[in-house]
């Protein structure tokens, strides 16, 4: 059985604390401003910036103290339009690529560093378009043959 | 109780009484039967003379079907497959031959080749142009399948179809057949050959057939001359209200320097026969073109002024077949005007 150890207040400890109290009191003025001061504080907490607006803020104002060119814009837009000009002709040389090139011969050891041409150059064109592979003909399955009519006569009544 | 006598009579007369029942269903059975071994018999004595012909040109392989007609090696097919192919062969036994475009000729829509000399090869029919309703056989090879039969009966003999002239009068066949039997032979029930197919109807279930005297023309013409020569006179015909001597056939317009005005062939003749052609109506006019022959003299039958008149022209090359003329060295004839 565990013991209450609480001290026992005696009846002149009761009635000391009861008269301090009493007069125990909130500064002057404490009621009459305590809900302007509340409503002062949250107005202020709705206003408040968060952290993306401050750090926008931060930097509106430093731009502001640095004066950006114009021609250092039109230099970036000039490198945007050259940078999209070459990734389109980087994708049709891919296209091109997928034709048969001729390679050159890997350089000997000792002309690793030599610049010259080995070989003439050569220029690789395509094969005409309308006509067909002869390897593919024979893959190809026959067209059997049944006319739709009989052949016709030009002028029929004239002979 | 019944006499046994009676009882005799009775079992007779039911015997007999279900025979006459019967008799027609057997007859018929018997009917098919042997039209069935009529096919079968002549499938299995022509099917090693068809062949399958194969061109081959740069867009690829056309195929279709051919058959042997003497044995020097001389096979039928559609024009179609030889004209302007870089090389034929046929197929004969699963076994490729190369053969020789003698001619692939548009007007008729076939062709002939020559390859090496076989035993087995088909007789064209000599009893004339079959009756409608006359059975015939085919013989071919469809798509990519062997060789196979198909039956059916002479339709029509027809000379256009919708608002087209054929080059000649056509024999329309109630035969089924499917791409890649082009060039195969009909024949009558004694395998001769009556017809060359050229063409379906109505998506494959009839076909039309070039008459075999129509190719026979062609062959004729390669061995008199050579190469085949498709003949021309010069006249125009129309067809006149009433007929004369059993034709309408009127001369419209004539060249007087063609062979026909330069025999004596006038506007306003009625033609009754050009060659061996009778002349009924202006329609009978496109046989008897077909059948004239370069080179040759026809003989035009005319009624004028109530009179017979034959008359006699040296036909010149067809306006169709003039380049090869220029080529053989022929003279040429000036065309009528449209």
């Amino acid at each position: 059985m565990k013991e209450n150890h609480t001290p026992k207040l005696s009846e002149d400890d009761v009635s000391r604390l009861l008269r301090f109290k009493r007069y125990e009191m909130p500064p002057p003025g404490f009621h009459e401003d305590f809900l302007r001061e509340f409503q002062r504080r949250q107005r202020l907490e709705s206003m408040r910036p968060n952290w993306w607006q401050r750090f926008k803020e931060a930097v509106e104002e430093v731009l502001d103290r640095v004066r950006v060119p114009g021609y250092a814009y039109a230099t970036v837009g000039l490198f945007a339009v050259a940078s999209g000009a070459w990734i389109m002709s980087s994708d049709e040389i891919g296209v091109a690529g997928s034709q048969p090139v001729a390679l050159a011969a890997a350089p000997a050891p000792s002309q690793e560093l030599k610049l010259e041409l080995t070989s003439t150059p050569q220029t690789v064109l395509p094969n005409p378009v309308n006509i067909p592979d002869q390897r593919l003909v024979g893959t190809l399955p026959p067209r059997y043959l049944l006319q739709s009519r009989p052949a016709s006569e030009q002028e029929p009544f004239s002979f | 109780m019944i006499h046994p006598l009676k009882q005799h009579l009775l079992l007779g007369i039911a015997l007999l009484a279900n025979s006459a029942l019967t008799f027609p269903a057997f007859a018929e059975d018997q009917g098919v039967r042997d039209l069935s071994a009529a096919v079968r018999k002549i499938f299995d004595e022509t099917r090693k003379a068809i062949v399958q012909v194969e061109g081959t040109d740069a867009n690829g392989v056309l195929r279709c079907t051919g058959f042997y007609i003497d044995p020097v090696g001389t096979i039928y097919t559609l024009a179609s497959v030889a004209h302007d192919v870089d090389r034929v062969e046929i197929i004969r036994g699963g076994v490729r031959h190369a053969a020789e475009v003698v001619v692939a000729d548009p007007r008729s829509g076939i062709a002939i080749l020559k390859s090496e000399p076989v035993e087995s090869f088909l007789q064209p029919s000599r009893n004339g142009r079959p009756e409608i309703a006359s059975p015939v056989v085919l013989v071919g090879y469809p798509l990519d399948l062997d060789v196979s039969p198909g039956f059916g009966v002479v339709a029509g003999w027809d000379k256009k179809i919708g608002t087209k002239y054929f080059s000649t009068t056509h024999m329309r066949a109630n035969v089924p057949v499917m791409r890649g039997q082009g060039g195969a032979p009909l024949l009558d029930l004694d395998g001769r050959v009556v017809g060359i197919v050229t063409s379906s109807v109505d998506g494959g279930a009839t076909c039309y057939a070039l008459p075999i005297d129509a190719a026979e023309k062609l062959r004729t013409d390669i061995a008199r001359h050579g190469e085949v020569r498709h003949g021309w006179i010069g006249v125009a015909v129309e067809d006149c209200n009433e007929k004369r001597e059993g034709s309408k056939a009127v001369v419209c317009d004539i060249d007087p320097d063609a062979p026909a005005g330069l025999a004596g062939v006038q506007p306003g003749d009625v033609i009754l026969r050009v060659g061996q052609t009778r002349v009924r109506c202006r329609e009978d006019i496109l046989d008897a073109s077909f059948f004239l022959t370069a080179g040759e003299l026809a003989q035009i039958e005319v009624l004028r002024n109530g009179e017979r008149v034959l008359l006699e022209a040296e036909a010149a090359v067809h306006p169709a077949a003039r380049k090869p003329a220029l080529q053989a060295g022929m003279e040429l004839v000036p065309r009528l005007a449209p």
